[in-house]
């Protein structure tokens, strides 16, 4: 007699009698964003590597989940673009945002599709991350209106794209979750690639999501303070002077379009700091971004935990 | 509380002090001016202005009554361009208008906390009054709190128009500066704060601080007006009517000027790299002065590379000061002192 049919219904009723109580626990840690197809996808992926925390060649993009601290979930999710010059995804572990976990926060890394793909790839993939977290929300233990998203350097033009160009019929592919808003309820934008024109363009960037000699409409469609509305959402920006890799400009020139469509918005604007994440202890008053940026989210009540349904 | 008063013996004050006296007006003990000065500061008395709170980081100070301030006449040897049949001065510690006679209110940091480092306050009003208690006292008893030396300028306003604002700040920065010693301040360590249409006076200090207009022809005019550092808030920083606050323009160069007056008193246009290093905060909702004001100048520091700190809120308004029921603008002050800090004007200490 086979015993297994037993402990298989023992295991069911126990998942089934447990099941509320694993929430968090449900989130898988990685989580593909295209079980139907990658989009436009190419016949050879063969090219598809990690080397440490770089991935390169990316045809199967994906999120990797950070669970907030034991006992500290606050119902916040933040979905990270990490930079790379839209040549590869660099996600640097998680230094970057452990901040964000240790106050709560859910992260999803996304690993996104580069210059392999270029334009609409990028965005289609970060829309898709948000609309899919926020299709799971509530079986995740989640707030369907506090996923935010974080960038940093290219990353940060995925973001903000996401954040401008959330309706745009390039970030649609027809599938069901089209119908889910693909709009981050708000952006960190560090040492950010925003513009795609120059003088202040980051020229690799550029190269990767559109090509070293892009149509004028196609810079200006991408040179996203040129995208800002009032529906966009809020935003907190740092950037550094010291920046000699892509240019504060990038941030200051979005922040004006934010003030003068209405939205909401934080900027920092720090003396010293190379182009990167800025935390060095080395950079002074700058290393404290996420101090001020976890400050801003609590002001507007993103650290408070959701009150049980 | 009103200032002991004493309109008609004032001509007769600059007479004797020409005259190289040394002149008290009767009435309550006046106070012992810091010594050697070559030129004696006229003493007047002045009842303190009530206590209020500070920084969010600092407890409210306690209700100690505090010793008369001094109060130094910018021009002793004559205010230059003093108009005829002056009028009084209208003054409460909040609020003072009708300027003829610029002075500077000394605020000493606490002996065994004094670092050296000093800072001119130019309140805002529009270059219509002074608000001088919450952009004047108030700020130098946070600035004493740190062990700063704060001196509260009273400026000349729309009844004068440029170039006597201009001409005010850059006097009392000489002023200070050339009497360092007596004050117990270091030389290299004087910077600048000004709020509103004050911050718009600080940023001519840190841009104009060798201009003709400036100038008086005296030989104190040789002592540097250049601030070692400079603090805007909510500043004024523009005569450009896309992004001007008109009441300033008006008042200080006029309702139609010509166009090298506005050319003059746009100060993002005369930035260049021996500019001290500026820290700027505002807030995004503020309706009076624009916040691109705070972003030109900004853009213009960094085209000509120097150093600068801007933050830029969500909400405050306009004239915050030392307001601490407005949401994140009301940790400027930190911001402020982790910038000084960081540049060694302030001791090591960073806030988290």
């Amino acid at each position: 007699m086979n015993p297994a049919p037993g402990r298989f219904a023992a295991l069911l009723l126990t998942l089934a009698l447990a099941g509320p109580l694993l929430r968090a626990a449900d989130i898988p840690r990685q989580i593909p964003l295209w079980p139907e197809g990658v989009p436009g996808m190419k016949a050879d992926t063969s090219d598809e590597t990690v080397s440490g925390t770089t991935y390169t060649h990316t045809h199967h993009p994906f999120l990797l989940y950070n669970a907030p601290k034991a006992g500290t979930a606050n119902g916040t999710a933040v979905i990270f673009a990490p930079g790379g010059g839209y040549v590869h995804v660099n996600t640097g572990g998680t230094g970057f945002f452990q901040w964000m976990l240790d106050g709560g926060t859910a992260v999803f890394t996304l690993v996104y599709r580069t210059q392999d793909y270029g334009h609409p790839a990028p965005l289609q993939d970060m829309l898709r991350a948000v609309r899919l977290v926020r299709s799971h929300a509530a079986e995740w233990g989640l707030a369907p209106d506090r996923i935010g998203a974080i960038g940093n350097s290219a990353g940060s033009h995925v973001v903000a794209s996401a954040g401008t160009l959330f309706d745009a019929p390039e970030g649609r592919t027809g599938a069901p979750l089209d119908a889910v808003s693909g709009r981050p309820d708000f952006m960190i934008l560090t040492f950010s690639v925003l513009t795609m024109e120059p003088p202040y363009v980051h020229t690799a960037s550029r190269d990767g999501l559109i090509g070293r000699n892009p149509s004028p409409e196609l810079a200006a469609h991408f040179s996203l303070e040129k995208q800002v509305t009032k529906a966009t959402p809020p935003a907190f920006l740092v950037h550094t002077m010291q920046d000699t890799t892509v240019r504060e400009e990038n941030s200051i020139q979005f922040y004006q379009a934010l003030v003068k469509a209405g939205v909401p918005a934080e900027l920092h604007l720090y003396e010293k700091g190379t182009h990167g994440s800025g935390t060095s202890a080395s950079f002074g008053q700058t290393a404290q971004w996420p101090l001020r940026c976890a400050d801003w989210m609590r002001s507007h009540g993103w650290l408070n935990p959701v009150s049980p349904p | 509380m009103k200032l002991p008063s004493f309109p008609p013996l004032r001509p007769a004050l600059l007479v004797l002090t020409l005259l190289g006296g040394s002149c008290q007006l009767p009435g309550p003990a006046p106070v012992v001016p810091p010594t050697p000065p070559a030129r004696v500061p006229t003493a007047v008395t002045v009842p303190p202005p009530a206590a209020r709170p500070t920084s969010p980081a600092v407890p409210p100070p306690a209700p100690v009554p505090t010793p008369a301030l001094q109060v130094i006449d910018l021009w002793p040897e004559g205010v230059p361009g003093l108009k005829p049949n002056a009028t009084p001065e209208r003054s409460t510690p909040a609020s003072a208008s009708n300027i003829h006679h610029p002075t500077l209110t000394v605020y000493p940091a606490p002996a065994g906390t004094a670092n050296g480092t000093a800072v001119v306050i130019c309140p805002g009003g529009g270059y219509s009054n002074l608000s001088m208690e919450n952009e004047g006292a108030s700020i130098a008893r946070w600035l004493n709190s740190r062990g700063v030396t704060a001196f509260v300028l009273k400026y000349r306003l729309k009844e004068y128009g440029q170039p006597a604002p201009l001409q005010d700040v850059l006097r009392a920065l000489r002023t200070v500066r050339s009497q360092a010693t007596a004050f117990k301040v270091n030389p290299d360590r004087l910077g600048i704060i000004g709020f509103s249409a004050g911050g718009h006076l600080a940023a001519c200090a840190a841009t104009l601080y060798d201009d003709p207009a400036g100038k008086t022809g005296v030989k104190l005019d040789e002592t540097s007006a250049r601030p070692d550092f400079a603090m805007l808030l909510y500043p004024v920083i523009t005569m450009d009517p896309a992004f001007f606050h008109k009441g300033s323009r008006d008042n200080l160069i006029g309702t139609n000027p010509a166009p090298e007056l506005t050319a003059l008193y746009s100060t993002e246009l005369h930035v260049t790299r021996t500019t001290p290093p500026t820290f700027l905060a505002q807030a995004e909702d503020d309706r009076t002065v624009p916040v691109e004001n705070s972003i030109q100048f900004y853009l213009a520091l960094r085209k000509a590379g120097v150093q600068a700190e801007l933050h830029l809120y969500e909400k405050g308004g306009h004239g915050f000061g030392l307001k601490t029921n407005v949401g994140r603008a009301a940790e400027w002050p930190l911001r402020a002192e982790d910038w000084m800090r960081g540049h060694g004007w302030l001791p090591e200490v960073i806030h988290l």
